[in-house]
């Protein structure tokens, strides 16, 4: 395949729109509407629930 | 956290932790176990493997989030990661999904994978760097997703989203595949919705009617409380169940779409919601989960 000029955009940029109201990161909420905006994927910090 | 009142009915011992709490707190971590201090008390977590839990979520975003990887705050920021990391694999807890396999679980490409392994359904799916690369199969009408996180905050500070969108073969932001990995997807007209929640070998399944619905049903607000329990895709809470078991967790929240009377997998959150569902099945889920904490590790 043939090199591919580095792009100057990314669809992030063509496709974000402004987050939903209420859709406050790293809660837990009873709508689903965080998750397709929360950072799940981000895999950085560990909430651990432990039982013994 | 309901899980956490559960626990506490069946007068089980259970503490939460994450790093914003132990940099905050005083702990100690030895090849005994972990120490550190609650609310009420310290809590000591030993090392004999007699300890379950759960990882339930891994990234509240507003956590140390402007640390540069290359800084010193970012170093400090890893240096508490590693911390977290290290806790999970050598106190020999057993998780109700292994770490490891949480961080795989999350890729799309890997769920699409293990799909394809297992012969479920999904959508046809490609990564391509430009327009041209766009498969046939894909057809005139698409959808993009991103492979990444769904969501980032903007120079201002102001979180995006960034959801589910059909697009067209010829449409101008298509100029830009090659900036950022999207999956593109072939569009499924859905009949129906389908949230699975799965945890250890049990499983849930509630359906949305997909009739007036957007693309994305979470941009429709009264869709959130407009699932219903449902009994009639039991061979699709089946099939999510060996999805969890090829890819290794125990506690899932997977997406499904009836499309001209086929069920299609679309995606699967190893941390995702599932108290915005109806009851009994919301609180079901909670009990399994407390349930299986509860449970002997030995």
């Amino acid at each position: 395949m043939d090199e591919q000029p580095q792009s100057v955009g990314n669809l992030y940029l063509e496709l974000a729109e402004p987050a939903p109201a209420g859709s406050e990161g790293g809660k837990t909420t009873i709508t689903a509407t965080k998750e397709t905006v929360d950072a799940d994927r981000e895999a950085v910090l560990l909430e651990l629930l432990v039982s013994s | 956290m309901p899980v956490m009142a559960a626990l506490a009915t069946r007068g089980v011992a259970a503490a939460q932790l994450d790093v914003s709490l132990l940099e905050r707190r005083k702990y100690s971590l030895t090849s005994a176990g972990l120490t550190f201090a609650a609310a009420d008390g310290d809590v000591f977590i030993p090392a004999d493997g007699s300890v379950r839990g759960w990882l339930r979520r891994l990234a509240p975003p507003q956590w140390r989030r402007e640390a540069a990887a290359s800084s010193l705050e970012g170093a400090v920021r890893a240096s508490w990661v590693a911390l977290v990391i290290g806790i999970a694999r050598s106190c020999r807890i057993s998780w109700l999904s292994d770490i490891e396999r949480l961080f795989l679980a999350e890729n799309k490409l890997v769920q699409q994978a293990a799909a394809a392994s297992l012969e479920i359904a999904s959508p046809v799916t490609a990564v391509v760097a430009s327009r041209e690369q766009i498969p046939p199969a894909l057809g005139e009408r698409f959808v993009a997703k991103p492979l990444g996180p769904g969501q980032f905050d903007d120079p201002q500070g102001r979180g995006q989203a960034v959801f589910t969108r059909e697009l067209t073969r010829d449409a101008r932001e298509l100029d830009t595949l090659g900036g950022a990995p999207f999956l593109l997807q072939q569009l499924l007209e859905a009949d129906r919705h389908l949230r699975v929640v799965t945890v250890a070998d049990r499983f849930w399944v509630c359906a949305l009617e997909g009739q007036d619905l957007p693309l994305d049903w979470r941009r429709e607000d009264s869709a959130h409380d407009a699932f219903v329990v449902s009994d009639d895709h039991g061979e699709v809470g089946d099939r999510a169940l060996a999805l969890t078991r090829a890819l290794g967790v125990g506690y899932s929240s997977q997406d499904w779409v009836v499309a001209r009377g086929r069920s299609y997998f679309l995606d699967l959150n190893p941390g995702g919601q599932w108290l915005f569902l109806p009851d009994p099945v919301s609180s079901e889920v909670t009990a399994a989960i407390a349930e299986w904490l509860a449970g002997s590790t030995r």
